[in-house]
């Protein structure tokens, strides 16, 4: 499975998303407002959920910003976190 | 769940007590002569307020009209000439605090033994502060939490309020803006997961999302986010009351109300309740005790719809 699709059964799992499916869920759908209509409850769930999961942490705002910004973008910055390590 | 807007934009705007002329002679008239003589020009100030500007005689009214229920008109008015005193000295204490030296001021701390045992866990804290007393003087003397503090505040709203605010305590403290990106959760939720501490007001639910909780009477909306924080990441929650015991004496009060449960194992919405209704519990016991110390000037019973949290059914993860 690629962690793309690891991640929006997470996503799906643990934020109790009902109705909706990994497969419906863009790569590059915004995770917040507009898009797949995620607040500031999950945002607080996703943090958890990266550094449960993958242990690893957004500290910069700025680079949350990119980084929360849809489930490509989390799963480069989930891979480039890995590398470093 | 419903989702809205993190921004403080909607704020409501309580009365402004005070403008800068004002502020600058208060300030000029401690630095020389020390905070009685404010005091006492204060006292002849109130009466200005009370008989010419109504706007706060009606933001003192909400509060005051719940927790004194069926005062009227003398005794009424009585009582908010002395509410209104009293914030006023607060104001003037949170002033000195950013003029007169440490020494002048007494600074009791109850339970500052339960901030030292707490910050040597590897848990972060959220530390849930109230416009009780004077705050600022809680905040300036946490140096027994041997952790990084985050305060999750509106600090241009604070600078905006009361020049001199944490004068000299600023580089101590890392601000987390509320109205950034998700409401500054992103950064919270880091602090907590690494052992810091985040400081939120308990009492203060502009922009945030809230659950309504019996508070004297009637249902008021409470910010729903400290507790869902320690729901999520098992940070232990502080509430700190501060009280004023006289001129430049204050008492500052931290009681752990999140106890021995393990909160990350609870459904979020039972643990958020559970948890809101220990602090709003604390905040009445505080009421009942100190009435003329909580300062909240604008109408808290009132629910902005667009704002009320009704939850996915988190469980515990």
């Amino acid at each position: 499975m690629s962690l793309e699709n690891e991640l929006k059964s997470l996503i799906i799992a643990e934020l109790k998303l009902v109705d909706i499916k990994a497969e419906d869920i863009n790569d590059d759908q915004p995770l917040f407002g507009e898009g797949l209509g995620l607040d500031s409850l999950d945002a607080v769930e996703l943090v958890v959920l990266l550094q449960r999961h993958y242990k690893i942490e957004t500290k910069d705002l700025e680079q949350s910003k990119e980084v929360f910004a849809s489930v490509r973008s989390l799963a480069n910055y989930i891979r480039a976190q890995q590398d470093r390590k | 769940m419903s989702v809205s807007s993190d921004s403080m934009a909607n704020a409501p705007n309580p009365p402004n007590y005070g403008n800068r002329a004002g502020f600058a002679i208060f300030h000029l008239l401690i630095r020389a002569l020390g905070p009685i003589p404010a005091y006492l020009l204060l006292a002849f100030i109130v009466p200005y307020y009370l008989l010419l500007r109504t706007g706060a005689r009606l933001s003192a009214s909400f509060y005051l009209r719940h927790r004194f229920p069926g005062l009227g008109g003398v005794r009424l008015f009585m009582t908010t000439a002395y509410y209104i005193y009293q914030f006023g000295k607060v104001l003037i204490d949170q002033a000195a605090m950013g003029i007169l030296k440490k020494e002048r001021f007494t600074i009791d701390v109850r339970g500052g033994e339960v901030l030292q045992r707490l910050s040597k866990e590897k848990r972060g804290i959220v530390l849930l502060t109230t416009h009780a007393g004077n705050w600022q003087a809680a905040m300036a003397n946490m140096n027994r939490i041997e952790k990084r503090v985050h305060l999750l505040f509106n600090l241009a709203g604070i600078e905006g309020r009361h020049f001199f605010d944490l004068a000299g305590q600023r580089d101590r403290f890392h601000f987390i803006p509320p109205g950034g990106f998700l409401g500054g959760m992103v950064e919270a939720t880091n602090a907590l997961n690494a052992g810091e501490v985040v400081a939120i007001m308990g009492d203060r639910a502009f922009g945030a999302k809230t659950i309504e909780m019996e508070f004297l009477g009637e249902k008021a909306p409470f910010p729903m986010m400290p507790y869902y924080l320690v729901a999520a990441t098992g940070a232990n929650l502080v509430v700190l009351l501060t009280v004023r015991t006289g001129a430049l004496s204050f008492s500052v009060e931290a009681r752990c109300i999140s106890g021995e449960e393990d909160w990350t194992q609870m459904p979020r919405e039972a643990a958020v309740k559970a948890l809101m209704g220990r602090y709003v519990a604390c905040l009445e016991e505080y009421v009942e005790k100190y009435p003329y110390m909580w300062f909240n000037f604008f109408d808290f019973w009132k629910t902005d719809s667009k704002y009320k949290v009704t939850m996915r059914d988190k469980e515990g993860v």
